[in-house]
């Protein structure tokens, strides 16, 4: 054997040795894209004891309300932004006045608008522990908050409006907040937005009154993006009606598949004359199913009347939207 | 996004062990020229050796303890979130990553004329890293602070990595047929090290009394130390550029000797003694020091009444943490201590002589078979490691010798490597890896292989 052949089976048997050493047949790097980290941060927050000094002069009653506002730079915060999603605040009152007080925390933007609203009561005489709970799109429009305002109203005194001047009387107030972040993607869409009036909904069945039904079918491509029937884990829709209509309806959004079987059902209730917010959250057997839609078909009842209300100026807002989360 | 990628980065600081510098085969494998790095005492008999450029001396060593790729990534069915969950509850700040990895560029060497001094000189290039699984840190990312109570200690969080050129002359002697001694001069020069070894504190949250939560940061002392990589705190654009420069003396420089013996009390044993890198690097170039120091201890803020509208009472709390703990950057020179390496071995040659077969005798060892035991240690920032090997040495043909080796530290019972060295002519390829049965890459605590090639006279 030469020398040449002898460094070539030599050197092959140096390739091999090392190469038998890594083989990548029984791991999968992709799982990285699974990974979901939900830290769960909890913070004390503000804290206060307010007298009956602190409500003005006692002795000039009444009492009508206490105000003030402060800025609240943390939603600016990148890591909130992008991986809030969920935020408890836990408040605890120890109210020792002979008064109820409601708590309202009017949560501001840049504006001055209010995008979320918290409202707490601290009952008189008692200890008061609340869980308010913001999740889902709620969050995303906290998220957009930069000032909060805070007002304490004295509520179901006798006489009206007026505080309790028992000497000594105190309301101790703790607020802490629980911040759940996920890293799991989300995206948040508008979905539907639409105003109907009188005439928009007579014409549905093409004559005037008596309304009671109308339905419609579109066809739904989004399902069949490979990222959502591999990716997304829940998605989370936001149902904001105004009805001023004096009818309840029914709103039914029936999801079906290629062959028309029906794949979820999502039903929402409006009640006259109101605004009703709906938050549905679907996820585990109910998204699979959900994920099989290739349409959605969609009706819309009276219900407890035969008859549309007439009155003129009456409609209904509708306005949705989704959060989807992979 | 940012809490996989820490989490990512403490499992990716948190993979590796600290033996990985351990070269068991390459040790006292003196028909190889890189033997004399690790003892500059050992017992080799060339007129003259040089390498090959950039090909002398490949070196690659991966240790991992505590965790393997496929506890995490294995195709088993498991969620991934279950497997990640349980080992950064499992894991323990003991476990650590160590990745050594060389590149020679230079390696010769010549007898004497006295013929028996051997000198020995080169130049290559070191990176390490050793980190340290930072339990609590990685804890926290993972799931915060809502296991109210649970105490988040600083300490855990300890790496250090350093970017090394190392130009060295040695000299080895042969005092007589029975006593081999040597050292090595090293100068350092470093293009770049961070490392963060000293922190210490804690940090808890517990129920409140003015408020819901009390959070305590107690005794908190920070500090990370970089070189080579920042002017003042901006990232030197210039430092890949700049790299070749600051490797071969123009970095931050530092001194280091090697030692090392080999004692033969008779024709068929031999015991082999060394310590490598007792030195040091004085980092004195593109030094940066940031460090927080304090303890704050809050529940929120507390307003005092008449409450006033408009004051940022949110910003209080922030300010409040600034003011406690106080951060600082320096720009102070620092000295850093390489890691000494320690081994030794005790050999016992038996077998036909090498001329009852032909071969070529060597007058340091004319018998076939070798068996023996080798010691290693190197000092890491903890605690030191220790490994055990035994071996089995073979010179099989005129052309061809062999080490067998099992290595047995507190990370892994089942290490078997193997060494092959040819002689074709003057030419030497050699090329040795560790923990040979682990066939699965990733199902391995520690994967090391060094090969390179030599001319010898």
């Amino acid at each position: 054997m030469s020398s040449l052949k002898k460094l070539t089976v030599l050197s092959l048997l140096l390739l091999f040795v090392f190469s038998a050493c890594v083989q990548n047949n029984n791991v999968d790097f992709t799982q990285v894209d699974q990974i979901n980290l939900n830290q769960q941060i909890k913070g004390s927050m503000i804290s206060f004891t307010t007298t009956i000094a602190d409500f003005g002069d006692a002795n000039n009653l009444p009492f009508l309300d206490f105000n003030f506002n402060t800025p609240l730079d943390a939603f600016s915060n990148a890591t909130i932004q992008n991986e809030l999603v969920k935020l408890t605040f836990h408040f605890n009152f120890e109210n020792t006045f002979n008064r109820d007080f409601a708590f309202t925390f009017n949560f501001l933007d840049a504006n001055g608008a209010v995008v979320y609203t918290a409202l707490a009561m601290a009952s008189k005489k008692d200890i008061t522990t609340q869980d308010v709970i913001v999740e889902g799109l709620s969050v995303e429009q906290i998220k957009r908050a930069t000032q909060v305002a805070i007002n304490v109203t004295v509520i179901n005194s006798v006489p009206a409006n007026t505080i309790d001047n028992t000497v000594g009387a105190y309301v101790r107030f703790k607020l802490g907040a629980t911040f759940d972040f996920s890293n799991s993607p989300q995206a948040t869409a508008s979905l539907i937005d639409i105003t109907s009036s009188l005439p928009d909904l007579t014409n549905f069945d093409g004559s005037n009154l008596p309304f009671t039904h109308f339905d419609f079918v579109t066809p739904l491509d989004i399902f069949n993006n490979t990222t959502i029937q591999n990716n997304l884990v829940k998605s989370e829709f936001h149902f904001e009606i105004e009805n001023t209509f004096n009818r309840d309806f029914e709103l039914i959004f029936q999801f079906l598949d290629g062959n028309n079987q029906v794949t979820y059902t999502l039903p929402i209730v409006i009640n006259k004359v109101s605004k009703t917010i709906s938050d549905v959250t679907i996820e585990g057997a109910d998204l699979v199913n959900l994920k099989k839609s290739k349409k959605v078909n969609i009706t819309a009842d009276v219900i407890n009347a035969t008859t549309i209300d007439n009155t003129p100026g009456a409609f209904i807002n509708f306005k949705s939207s989704a959060s989807f989360s992979f | 996004m940012k809490l996989k990628l820490s989490l990512f980065l403490l499992f990716g600081l948190a993979c590796f062990k600290g033996i990985a510098q351990n070269k068991p085969i390459l040790y006292d494998f003196t028909e190889v020229p890189q033997a004399l790095m690790l003892n500059p005492g050992a017992d080799v008999s060339y007129k003259w050796h040089v390498g090959v450029p950039a090909f002398s001396g490949l070196s690659l060593a991966i240790g991992v303890k505590g965790f393997k790729v496929t506890d995490l990534f294995a195709k088993d069915g498991i969620d991934i979130n279950t497997k990640l969950e349980k080992l950064i509850f499992s894991r323990t700040p003991n476990d650590h990553v160590y990745i050594n990895q060389q590149i020679e560029f230079i390696n010769a060497g010549m007898r004497l004329p006295n013929d028996k001094d051997y000198i020995s000189f080169g130049f290559y290039e070191e990176f390490n890293l050793i980190a340290y699984y930072p339990k609590d840190l990685a804890i926290f990312g993972f799931e915060g602070n809502k296991e109210i109570g649970r105490v988040f200690n600083a300490e855990s969080f300890k790496f250090k990595t350093d970017l090394v050129g190392v130009l060295h002359i040695g000299i080895n002697r042969r005092f007589s047929e029975k006593f081999n001694a040597g050292a090595r001069f090293k100068i350092y020069s470093s293009a770049a090290e961070v490392r963060s070894l000293n922190n210490s504190g804690l940090f808890f949250t517990t129920q409140g009394i003015d408020n819901v939560y009390r959070h305590n940061l107690q005794d908190i002392n920070l500090s990370i130390q970089s070189a080579g990589l920042f002017n003042g705190t901006d990232y030197d654009e210039k430092f890949y550029k700049h790299l070749t420069n600051k490797l071969f003396l123009g970095g931050n420089l530092g001194l280091g000797f090697d030692f090392g013996l080999t004692y033969k009390p008779n024709e068929q044993v031999k015991v082999t003694a060394s310590i490598q890198d007792l030195g040091f690097i004085k980092y004195n170039k593109m030094v940066t020091s940031i460090s927080a120091k304090g303890s704050y201890v809050t529940e929120g803020v507390k307003l005092q009444t008449p409450i006033i509208s408009g004051v940022n009472y949110f910003q209080q709390i922030i300010d409040g943490v600034e003011k406690a703990i106080v951060r600082d950057t320096i720009f102070k020179s620092y000295t850093s201590f390489r890691s000494p390496k320690i081994n030794a071995s005790y050999a016992y040659s038996f077998g036909l002589p090498h001329s009852a077969e032909c071969f070529k005798p060597q007058f340091d060892n004319p018998l076939r078979n070798q068996i023996g035991i080798q010691l290693y240690s190197i000092v890491l920032p903890k605690q030191p490691q220790v490994a055990t090997t035994v071996f089995y040495y073979r010179r099989i043909n005129k052309y061809l010798r062999t080490k067998v080796t099992y290595t047995v530290d507190s990370y892994s019972a089942s290490n078997i490597g193997l060494g092959l060295t040819s002689h074709l002519g003057h030419f030497n390829l050699y090329g040795s890896f560790n923990n040979l049965f682990s066939t699965d890459f990733y199902n391995s605590n520690y994967n090391a292989f060094q090969f390179g090639m030599n001319f010898i006279y």
